[in-house]
This record gives C-alpha cells, structure tokens and sequence, in this order.
C-alpha cells in the first residue's frame, strides 16, 4: 500500500464478541485490527498489495510454497545441528 | 493423522526444507506434501523463526535465511506464528525443570509449553528428544 493513498474512516456495526475475536486474531498476528480488517477485505475483493503498488517483500506468501525457495548449501547437517550451530552447544 | 489437524513446526524441519543438501531434505520435503495434503494447519514460535534465520544465515545464505524470514513474516494465511510471552516461558521453565534430557534447548521447552496450552498434538521435528515427552505425537513416525 502506497504511504499516499487516499484513507477515510469508517465505523462498523458488529457484535461485541466477534470485535473481541478479531482483536485477538491480531494480537496472534502482531498487527493492528485495522491492519486485519484492510487485509481480509483485500482480499475478499481480490485485490493484492502488489497490485496495490506495495513492494514485493510485502506480498502474501504461501507457507506451502517454502520447498521452492531451497537452495544448495554444500552442508549435509544444518537440520540435526541446529543447537550447535545457535547455541555453540 | 486425521485431516485439518493443526501441527507445530520445529526449526530442523524448516531447515531440511530449505537445504537441499541436507540428510534429511527428503524426509523434510515428505513430511511437508503430507501437511499440506491433509490441509494441516501449521504453527512455529517466533523462538524457532530465531533458530531458523540464524543457522541458514550463519551456515547456509544470508539469501535463504531471508527468504525464509520474508515468507514467515508476509502475514501468511497459512502458517500461525505464535509470540512466547511470560505466560508461556514460566510454563517452560517448569519443562525445562522435569525435563530428563539434559540435552535440550529452551526453546525446546518453550515448543512443549506452547503446544499443551494450545492443546496441539502434533509436533514435525526430527529431534528424538520430543519424543519421550506425554501427550506428543512426533512427525514423522520412525
């Protein structure tokens, strides 16, 4: 999302417990309601963030599609050293 | 297994992923069609994102450590990263405390106290220290 797109305030009517749920999916999440809600309407019209002009750092990405990302290393044993190599253990 | 259970995700599992050259990248990417298969829904603690981006960018790339991290930290829908707050490293301590092995990490612990609390009873990792530990089940199955 641009820093100069054009925002306005809305207030919306909905029952006390699910503003509580959506607070706490936020909290989950580490963002703002604000930031929740601008996402799932985002999304429910369909409208990405790159689309949007955002940067493609701050693209939705599939936590599914992390098998793709994988690169050779020439290290055999990063996975069964992970203590070792964080912690010098 | 049953379908749409939700599973923990450790950091070996994430790190066998993402190094092809990894012993264990075979078994890993296994582990990750049958997750995805069975429409699981994955959750880590920001602990274990530490471990990850530190290993691959201290041992692998700085490359794929952030690509890593760029995936974990795009809001995905599908993956919940959950944040250990007091409540959680108090819970781990007493874990840690009980704990026979001497060799494990908090947050080794701190993957214990998450999932009791939030009742998850899957845990993918190929550390064989999680599974002595009651009420967790251990992807993959040896």
């Amino acid at each position: 999302m641009q820093a100069t797109e054009d925002f306005t305030i809305t207030n919306i009517r909905l029952p006390r417990r699910d503003l509580k749920a959506l607070k706490h999916a936020a909290l989950m999440k580490d963002q703002s309601v604000n930031a929740l809600l601008r996402g799932l309407i985002y999304r429910y019209l369909r409208i990405g963030q790159e689309a949007r002009g955002g940067g493609a750092g701050a693209a939705q990405r599939s936590i599914w599609d992390l098998p793709r990302y994988a690169g050779n290393t020439g290290e055999p044993h990063l996975a069964e050293r992970v203590d070792a190599i964080a912690y010098g253990a | 297994m049953e379908r749409e259970q939700k599973v923990f995700v450790d950091a070996n599992v994430f790190i066998a992923l993402l190094n092809k050259d990894d012993a264990l990248h075979e078994r890993a990417v296994s582990v990750w069609m049958q997750l995805k298969e069975k429409e699981s829904r994955v959750a880590t603690a920001n602990g274990v994102v530490s471990e990850v981006i530190t290993v691959l960018s201290q041992r692998a790339s700085k490359a794929l450590a952030l690509q890593f991290a760029d995936t974990i930290y795009s809001r995905s829908r599908d993956i919940e990263l959950i944040y250990a707050d007091e409540e959680i490293e108090t819970a781990a301590l007493g874990h840690l405390r009980s704990w026979p092995a001497k060799n494990v990490s908090f947050v080794d612990a701190i993957i214990v106290a998450i999932m009791k609390q939030r009742e998850i009873a899957y845990l993918a990792s190929f550390d064989r220290v999680f599974r002595a530990v009651p009420g967790i089940s251990v992807l993959p199955e040896e």
